[in-house]
């Protein structure tokens, strides 16, 4: 067979039309073709997302005992909502005293968030984010936290489009944040393990953890505002080299149904 | 007509792999839809004719993916390719537990080419821009057998949907790509 078929033409034809698209987004324009494919496919997107959470509705409806299945639901969004007011409030009253006694300064404890439907997750199932469809256009950047439930942290705005952004959550392996345990102050950081496991590292030895302690964003480099819920630990190990402890945490938030999340624009 | 209708048929069933799976599935269980829509559309219509249509559903898989923009389009590309070579497809059509079996073969090596290529892609990205996302590529877990299951049960409900759709949409069917084209 001649190799110089018309298929095969047509083949290299087409690689090297996409080789030099690759090489045009390797050298900076990726985010300005992503930006513009999204901004068009973002209203269907969204209508198919909220179409397809309708359905979800109705197949969780009849798995589950009729009214049961809604009282549970809001059962739990209003506990999501208590412990996130209640881990808040410590926060808040171990900060004031704090503060009262150093400074005398007002804590902050008021966020200004901008809500936003997630659109589409990883397609490839390969990294750990979402999509939302709020963006530059809303004053969206880079860095800035994501939440659910009025304080529970879900990831970090990792990419911003013109009418969408992206947030890495933090299950994602890349993802960094400064966390304490809330009883008792331990600092260290959290990284996500790929799925719905987070790991917090670097814990002193001298410090004190036990298993369902609520940990919470410390925010430390001030990237993020303090006090957001993360999870509970449910595992405590030693580093391998034993010079830190490390805990397994359980993510508060339901990672795997996300639907309306916040963003925090100023806090 | 025809063209309308495979461009409706490639961006519904995109749209369905980036916004609505994530409802269904958890993320790292996600059947590969658009891969599923490779396969079928080279299986039914040859490389040559579907070739537009597997870059489409590669950029907008892109649109959606931590990876470089065009290196799904790529990815689609090499696959449908290599597989329109495979003679064998074609020559077995007509016996129905061949083709399955083949049709299952063929997506399970196209689902680990494309996420080994997709995972190259993280990999350079990470290397030389520094902002990739963490990629987990752990090809030896139930997660990710999962994943190749749901997505060969994926290629065999959209080859159906396909071809049914495709006789009852239009005035006559999408012609199969012959044993020549392959």
């Amino acid at each position: 067979m001649h190799f110089f078929s018309r298929k095969n033409t047509k083949f290299l034809l087409i690689v090297f039309i996409l080789l030099i698209l690759v090489f045009v987004s390797f050298r900076g324009a990726d985010n300005s073709f992503k930006g513009f494919v999204l901004r068009a496919s973002s209203p269907f997107l969204k209508t198919f997302r909220i179409f397809s959470g309708g359905i979800s509705d109705v197949f969780g409806f009849l798995g589950s005992i009729g009214d049961l299945k809604n009282e549970n639901e809001n059962l739990i969004q209003k506990n999501q909502e208590l412990l996130a007011e209640n881990t808040r409030l410590k926060d808040i009253e171990k900060e004031n005293g704090v503060l009262r006694d150093e400074f005398g300064l007002a804590p902050k404890n008021k966020y200004d968030l901008e809500a936003s439907f997630v659109i589409a997750q990883d397609p490839q199932g390969l990294g750990n984010y979402v999509i939302v469809d709020k963006g530059n256009d809303k004053g969206i950047r880079i860095g800035m936290p994501a939440i659910v439930s009025k304080g529970i942290l879900i990831g970090r705005v990792s990419d911003v489009f013109s009418n969408t952004a992206k947030i890495t959550l933090i299950t994602d392996p890349a993802s960094a944040i400064n966390a304490e345990v809330q009883d008792s102050g331990s600092k260290g950081i959290l990284n996500g393990e790929y799925g719905l496991g987070i790991r917090m590292n670097m814990i002193s030895q001298a410090q004190e953890i036990k298993e369902g302690d609520a940990v919470v964003s410390s925010g430390l480099g001030g990237e993020m505002p303090r006090g957001l819920v993360i999870g509970n630990i449910s595992r405590i190990d030693q580093s391998k080299d034993k010079l830190f402890q490390e805990a397994s945490i359980l993510p508060e938030a339901n990672l795997s149904d996300l639907r309306i999340v916040f963003l925090v624009t100023k806090f | 007509m025809k063209n309308f209708f495979l461009f409706v048929f490639c961006t519904i069933v995109v749209f369905f792999q980036l916004s609505i799976e994530g409802v269904f599935f958890s993320l790292e269980r996600i059947p590969d839809l658009a891969l599923a829509l490779v396969i079928t559309l080279v299986i039914s219509m040859g490389f040559e004719k579907s070739a537009p249509w597997l870059v489409l559903a590669g950029l907008l898989i892109d649109a959606g993916s931590g990876t470089i923009f065009g290196t799904g389009a790529l990815a689609y590309i090499f696959i449908g390719w290599a597989i329109s070579y495979l003679a064998a497809v074609a020559d077995i059509r007509s016996r129905k537990i061949l083709f399955a079996a083949s049709l299952g073969a063929i997506t399970v090596f196209s689902e680990i080419t494309k996420d080994l290529f997709f995972w190259v892609s993280f990999r350079l990205k990470d290397y030389y821009l520094h902002q990739s996302f963490a990629v987990h590529a752990n090809f030896f877990s139930l997660d990710y057998f999962l994943k190749i299951v749901y997505t060969v049960l994926a290629v065999y409900l959209i080859y159906y949907v396909f071809r049914r759709s495709s006789r009852s949409l239009l005035q006559e069917p999408i012609k199969l790509a012959t044993k020549k084209r392959f």
